[in-house]
């Protein structure tokens, strides 16, 4: 772990395709995973083999954000829009909330897990299973029988 | 046992992983395009070996393209090695737990194109996140730290591209994806597929689900009637998107009269009855059957169960939940009996529970007892708390019949108390005498208070198991042909009843009748009046129900030709208690008006 002159500790992470991150360690934080990580002592720059960059790089700044929150430098509500709108992508989901769950869930990072979740939530709580199918590319395993006990079951929700 | 499945899972998707690195490294090292077709046909083998469907084959080779083709990707040799020997590592502690050096078993049947044995040496690998998590002592580390170590090893074939990363996400983060979904949207999901449905089945995933804040409150209303037949159909209304919806209930065909109540995210039906001619709704004497049994539905898995049933035949009984605390004495024993005493003495207090910590010794007596127990009325008191305190962390609830109409349509007087745990009925002492019929009733704060159609007030103390009257200093004057409703809400006991509404206390000609709430003041035994309900009472058999601090009104009559039914609440912890409609929307559509009389409704959030 670097510790710079200056008060503010900076960690430098690597995401899996090679890329250096520095980020202040209070931010870093935000990850359970991290946490343990520094705690423990572990050298620079701590290996992420499992967020690539693009969503490393998103993830950093929301650690930055939510960090600039506690200070006070910015709202709960500025921070919220930025999460939605940036972040997540909510108004055009095409994949990055899951990239950013996945890394969060590795990451460990409840809060991040927490807005990602629901925003893939939000997105799918419309659709109609055959939609929910294409979206998550999953295939129909379900035998005639089998499918249509769990439809008379769960089919009053459809209505 | 879900660690065994999880076990499973992981360790066939863990060699799917497996494949995808091993092709990418084929592509990044060998660096020729021509190699992918080839590599893109026998991954394709490989995974159709796997029995992963082919699209699923095309979008992973897609993504292999798209990785050769794009820029920045694997460019560090030595960081996709060591994330490939990570991720092979892993595979050790999939198979069996503990630090394996060597177990090259595993790879050696699914990594055919091992570049190098390096790979196969886990300690070799350069200290990484996995590591810290995962070394040999991972007996001691906590099951789920590690076990979640190796699903996110699954998501290393993932890319950042968009919606390839979608084809196989992890078990755990979809379970938080789909523990986020309202229940509308959350019984669609499980029609999607085999994993879903058994995903969102689980008693753990329920529960993760009741303990999250993603429940929105419920209204079931029962009892509708069309054509003189009991349809057997629940309405439930989704409060917070104002929708309706049927649900059609085959065990309740042809039965009515009975009374609901919500005992957690469970719905039971107690009593009722059922016609026994099949088509008519008549209420005849002798052309009706009472019943004793107690149906449960549970709409978050969409089953139903049968429940024990009552020790006496009840229509419309009275219910009320409660929650059971340690200081309750319904369920201790009355009197001891000398064929206890064997019992007891085996048992020995305190100490000999802690010597057995799986309790197994004690469920078994507990159960023992039960089969020897024909009046099936005593519980053993320390046998009963620690079963209690073993099973859940829910609080305990249990549910109160009071009252209701007998076989010959008699009005009864007695009581029981149902315990959702051992599923059993026990009798109480019955109601004061001369009492009357009970209409209506509530809990509230440890009482089980009741009305009678004679205006009489009583209490049953659920703690200490007794009855008492109440002496109230003027019952509120109302109208006899409307039923007087009692509920409780933040420990404030309400009573809604009909009365003439006074205009600056003079009797006026054009006075009209308005439904009331009053509430009790405890501590003078004095009914005020704190609240008019708004809409003039047409229903004389209106349903109120509790749901944390509203109030949930449902009014049903037959105006301009048709049932209607009118929904309305209030919000109890207001300063000023306002009743508002809840839902512009009908529900009953084409019920008959003796609906009225026969629906009853339940809120739960689910």
């Amino acid at each position: 772990m670097e510790t710079s002159t200056c008060s503010k500790k900076i960690v430098q992470l690597r995401s899996s395709d090679g890329q250096l991150f520095e980020v202040d360690e209070e931010a870093a934080m935000s990850s359970e995973i991290l946490k343990n990580m520094i705690e423990m002592g572990m050298p620079s720059p701590l290996p992420l083999y499992e967020v690539d960059a693009t969503t490393l790089a998103m993830i950093v700044e929301s650690w930055n954000r939510r960090l600039q929150e506690k200070r006070g430098e910015i709202t709960e509500a500025e921070l919220e829009r930025w999460e939605e709108e940036e972040l997540l992508k909510s108004k055009e989901p095409d994949g990055d909330a899951i990239c950013v769950l996945l890394a969060a869930n590795y990451l460990e990072d409840e809060h991040l897990i927490d807005r990602a979740g629901e925003a893939i939530a939000h997105h799918i709580k419309d659709m109609t299973v055959e939609e929910v199918r294409d979206y998550f590319e999953i295939e129909n395993d379900f035998e005639r029988e089998e499918e249509e006990k769990v439809f008379q079951q769960n089919a009053w929700a459809f209505h | 046992m879900a660690s065994v499945d999880t076990f499973k899972r992981s360790n066939s998707n863990c060699r799917t992983a497996l494949l995808c690195d091993d092709s990418r490294n084929a592509t990044e090292i060998s660096g020729i395009e021509g190699e992918i077709s080839k590599e893109e046909a026998s991954l394709g083998r490989d995974m159709e070996g796997l029995s992963v469907s082919k699209r699923l084959t095309k979008s992973v080779s897609e993504k292999l393209k798209k990785k050769k083709n794009g820029s920045g990707g694997y460019s560090n040799e030595e960081s996709l090695k060591s994330q490939s020997s990570s991720s092979r590592c892993l595979n050790l502690y999939v198979k069996g737990g503990g630090c394996r050096v060597g177990a090259c078993e595993v790879l050696e049947g699914s990594g055919k194109r091992l570049v190098s044995l390096e790979d196969c040496m886990p300690h070799r690998m350069v200290a990484g996140v996995e590591e810290t998590g995962v070394q040999c002592f991972s007996y001691s580390m906590p099951e789920r730290f590690w076990k979640k170590n190796v699903r996110k090893e699954k998501a290393v074939q993932q890319h950042p591209s968009s919606l390839a990363s979608e084809v196989s996400l992890p078990d755990d983060v979809l379970e938080m994806i789909l523990v986020r979904l309202p229940l509308a949207s959350l019984m669609i999901s499980r029609c999607v597929c085999k994993k879903w449905r058994d995903l969102t089945t689980t008693p753990q995933f329920i529960q993760f689900r009741s303990e999250g804040c993603h429940q929105s409150p419920w209204l079931f209303m029962f009892g509708i009637t069309r054509d003189g037949y009991h349809t057997g159909e629940m309405h439930a209304l989704d409060i917070s998107l104002d929708r309706w919806h049927r649900i059609s209930a085959d065990r309740l065909k042809g039965r009515f009269l009975f009374s609901v109540a919500g005992i957690g995210a469970d719905i039971y039906v107690v009593g009722g009855c059922s016609s026994v001619a099949h088509s008519t709704v008549s209420l005849e004497k002798g052309s009706f059957k009472t019943h004793k049994g107690v149906l449960v539905y549970s709409p978050l898995t969409g089953s139903w169960r049968k429940a024990a049933s009552m020790k006496s035949a009840r229509s419309r009984p009275v219910l009320g939940v409660f929650e059971v605390t340690a200081s309750c004495n319904i369920f201790r024993t009355r009197s001891d009996k000398h064929n206890r005493l064997p019992l007891k003495s085996r048992l020995g207090g305190v100490s000999d529970v802690y010597e057995d910590p799986h309790r197994f010794s004690i469920r078994r007596r507990l159960r023992d007892a039960f089969v020897e127990d024909d009046q099936s009325s005593e519980f053993l008191t320390e046998q009963y708390k620690f079963v209690g305190e073993d099973v859940t962390k829910l609080p305990k609830l249990a549910l109160i019949a009071v009252g209701g109409h007998g076989c010959l349509d008699e009005p009864l007087e007695s009581g029981e108390i149902y315990d959702p745990l051992t599923n059993k009925w026990i009798e109480i002492a019955g109601l004061p005498l001369d009492f009357g019929a009970v209409c209506s009733g509530a809990v509230c704060s440890r009482m089980f208070y009741v009305y009678s159609e004679t205006d009489k007030l009583a209490a049953y103390d659920l703690e200490r198991g007794f009855w008492f009257a109440i002496q109230t200093s003027q019952p509120p004057p109302r109208l006899r042909e409307y039923y007087p409703k009692f509920v409780s809400c933040q420990s404030r006991l309400f009573m809604l009843c009909v009365s003439w509404c006074e205009r600056d206390g003079r009797t006026n000609r054009s006075e009209r009748a308005v439904r009331k709430l009053f509430e009790l003041d405890f501590a003078l035994n004095k009914w005020a009046e704190v609240s008019r309900h708004p809409d003039a009472p047409m229903d004389w058999n209106p349903a109120f129900v509790v749901d944390q601090d509203r109030i949930y009104g449902l009014e049903m009559f037959k105006i301009f030709g048709q049932v209607l039914d009118f929904l309305t609440s209030c919000q109890v912890s207001d300063s000023e208690l306002k009743w508002s409609r809840i839902s512009r929307k009908h529900a009953a559509h084409e019920a008959d008006p003796s609906s009225c009389r026969m629906k009853s409704m339940v809120v739960l959030n689910l």
